[in-house]
């Protein structure tokens, strides 16, 4: 039996490290690392789990620039069975419609997936929209914001998960196969391994996938499948601060001075 | 060109700005509420109805009070069969509704079950949604929805739109707009709608309210002192509430914080927790990640205390303290209480 678990990664610049040239109002890419968003790993992590416990295989697909095949890699080396890198000009610029739509029908053309996970939402874009845009586009039921899985029933075919809404914690069964979105934090993913590294670099392994393998008119994906268009960009100029900042070493020098500042700020 | 595997659709044929009334328990999320002010702004900017829409069980009973805080219509949802809330079934009545009547603009609170939902109707219709949006407008030539949100942890604020598919979606993020005030002579269409509910595949066994033990809720505090994962531990947490009292605050939390199970989630701030802007934000032990950031960057006043000089909480703050928080804070609470006991010191 075992289950076939789909994990959607993506290679997204580090937003700590991120900075932009407020004259040419362009992202300063040099010197920024990307990384794997967070919770995908949490998802990997979740996959290689339910993987140990109940047997199968965890294919991880990623739809971006050909640098993204480093975080297949990684995943691959934490140990997962395969790498899918969605990779071809024509799917740039896409939004969570056109990426939705490319990661479902990766997810098809996989077959007989049984459990597809993606991450609570990206560090770079933060809309948690792509999970459920996937679910629905496959006509598969969604558990998301998932903070705790809790079982698999083979025999039923259904998985039991808890999530968190803003008011609460539900408790969800659904059917399988599934679409389950994973809070960051869940779990610790594991460190690659060394034979997992080796693997990764293997002919095969990682299987480039372009918009033609896939069979997709070029008008449905990218920016062109996108139904929103960023029409202006402005960058945020943080509000000024003093930045008046004192050595803490003495804490009641450092105590006084504190209630110096509230006392001028009128909150004492 | 467009996607030929997205239905047709008339832009014309598609008018009026919704709004999803979303409540639990027939207690309207005042998220929701927020959104219909704003709502109203761009109704009247494009001389349409604005309408809310209610789903549940036993709803009717709170059918007036969008038209209250300042719709026109409520579409209203109340079957037993929707008394659960589940976003297959949720989704699937929206977009039901959203087929039949044609809104132009259709927006939700940015609450996760608001942001799932939205995302589904979207897709579902293969149109655009954004998430998370702090303001809204009208293109004054084209009348089209600018949708404004802030993107990369805050760094950028980006303006997007959805020209050419409807409805227009987006979410509002939470606590940026002011409910609208509440009157009762306002009158307004209840329009009653069934849809035959869909067999979903998901089941919910259980809801667990999260306990928000009566203190002040901090998106209304206008101070907050707020502890990251410096504090080590739960119990120092009671540190930050005796300083907060003292100062007339409430305490918040980062979400290393938060996910240790310090402090409740109610209270956690940043990009997937609340966004606060009180007059002043004492940050202590946080180290000030782009998400944490993002929820409370506009405060008025940020003072941080934290050992590590480098940390980022240091650039978005106006006074910071260098040190141990666990001499620095008792040293500061000690004084604060000898300037409370001792009159003028
Ligand atoms: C998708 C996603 C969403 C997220 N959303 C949020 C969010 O909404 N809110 C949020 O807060 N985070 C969020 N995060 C997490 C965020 O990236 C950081 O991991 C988190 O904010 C760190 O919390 P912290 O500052 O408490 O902990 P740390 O980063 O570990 O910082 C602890 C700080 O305490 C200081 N310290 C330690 N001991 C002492 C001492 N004795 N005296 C003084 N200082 C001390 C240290 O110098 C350090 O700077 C999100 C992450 C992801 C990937
Ligand atoms: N380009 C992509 N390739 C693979 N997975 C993605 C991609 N974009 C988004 N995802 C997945 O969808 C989740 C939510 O993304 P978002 O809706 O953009 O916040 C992420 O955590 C990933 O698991």
């Amino acid at each position: 039996m075992g289950l076939h678990i789909a994990v959607g990664i993506k290679w997204v610049p580090n937003t700590e490290q991120v900075r932009f040239d407020p004259v040419r109002k362009t992202m300063i890419r040099e010197g920024v690392e990307s990384i794997v968003n967070p919770p995908d790993l949490n998802a990997v992590e979740l996959a290689l789990q339910l993987r140990d416990r109940y047997g199968g295989s965890v294919t991880v697909m990623s739809m971006g620039p050909p640098s993204a095949k480093a975080g297949l890699e990684l995943a691959v080396s934490m140990g997962a069975d395969k790498g899918i890198l969605i990779s071809d000009r024509a799917f740039a610029g896409a939004d969570t419609l056109a990426t939705s739509y490319v990661l479902a029908r990766a997810i098809e053309m996989l077959e007989d997936v049984d459990l597809a996970l993606f991450g609570e939402e990206t560090i770079d874009s933060s809309t948690g929209h792509v999970g459920p845009g996937v679910s629905v586009l496959l006509g598969w039921p969604q558990i998301a914001y998932m903070t705790r899985f809790i079982s698999y029933d083979p025999r039923r075919r259904v998985v039991r998960a808890e999530r968190r809404l803003d008011e609460g914690v539900e408790l969800v069964e659904a059917e399988l196969p599934a679409v389950m979105t994973v809070s960051v934090g869940i779990n610790i993913p594991r460190p690659p391994t060394l034979r997992g590294k080796l693997r990764a670099r293997k002919p095969g392994v990682i299987e480039v996938w372009d918009h033609r393998y896939m069979g997709f008119n070029p008008e449905c994906i990218g920016l062109r499948g996108s139904p929103t268009i960023v029409k202006e960009i402005e960058i945020i100029e943080p509000p000024p601060r003093q930045g008046e900042i004192i050595d803490g070493s003495d804490p009641e020098r450092a105590a006084e001075w504190l209630v110096e500042k509230l006392r001028a700020l009128g909150v004492v | 060109m467009v996607c030929p595997e997205w239905p047709e659709i008339k832009l014309e044929e598609w008018r009026d700005v919704w709004v999803y009334i979303e409540q639990r328990g027939g207690v309207i999320k005042e998220a929701s509420l927020q959104i219909l002010g704003k709502a109203r702004e761009l109704a009247d900017k494009l001389g349409e109805e604005l309408a809310g829409v209610l789903i549940g069980h036993g709803v009717s009973r709170i059918a007036m009070e969008p038209i209250y805080y300042g719709a026109d219509k409520v579409y209203v949802l109340d079957h037993e069969s929707y008394a659960t809330y589940n976003p297959e079934l949720y989704s699937y009545l929206m977009v039901e509704l959203a087929k039949m009547y044609k809104p132009s603009i259709f927006l939700l609170a940015g609450t996760r079950a608001g942001r799932e939902m939205s995302s589904r109707i979207a897709v579902a219709l293969r149109t655009g949604v954004t998430a998370d949006c702090t303001d809204f407008d009208i293109d004054p030539e084209t009348g089209e929805l600018i949708q404004s949100r802030p993107a990369f942890g805050g760094k950028l604020f980006a303006h997007i739109k959805t020209p050419t598919r409807r409805p227009q979606m987006a979410t509002a993020r939470p606590n940026i707009f002011e409910v609208p005030p509440r009157d009762e002579t306002r009158t307004g269409e209840i329009v009653r709608v069934f849809i035959e509910p869909i067999k979903t595949k998901t089941r919910v066994l259980e809801f667990r309210p999260e306990r928000t033990e009566g203190e002040q809720p901090i998106e209304k505090a206008r101070i907050i002192v707020s502890g990251g994962r410096g504090l080590r531990g739960p119990d120092n947490f009671k540190m930050l509430w005796e300083l907060a009292e003292l100062l007339g605050g409430t305490v918040g939390a980062s979400r290393a914080a938060v996910d240790a199970g310090w402090m409740p989630r109610s209270r956690q701030v940043g990009q997937t927790g609340k966004t606060v802007r009180p007059y002043l934000y004492i940050a202590v032990g946080i180290s000030g990640a782009v998400q944490h950031i993002a929820g409370m960057k506009d405060s008025k006043y940020v003072i941080a205390i934290n050992k590590d000089r480098n940390a980022p909480i240091f650039k978005v703050a106006d006074y910071g303290v260098v040190g141990d928080l666990f001499k620095v804070v008792p040293a500061l609470i000690k004084r604060l209480k000898e300037l409370k006991g001792g009159g003028a010191g």
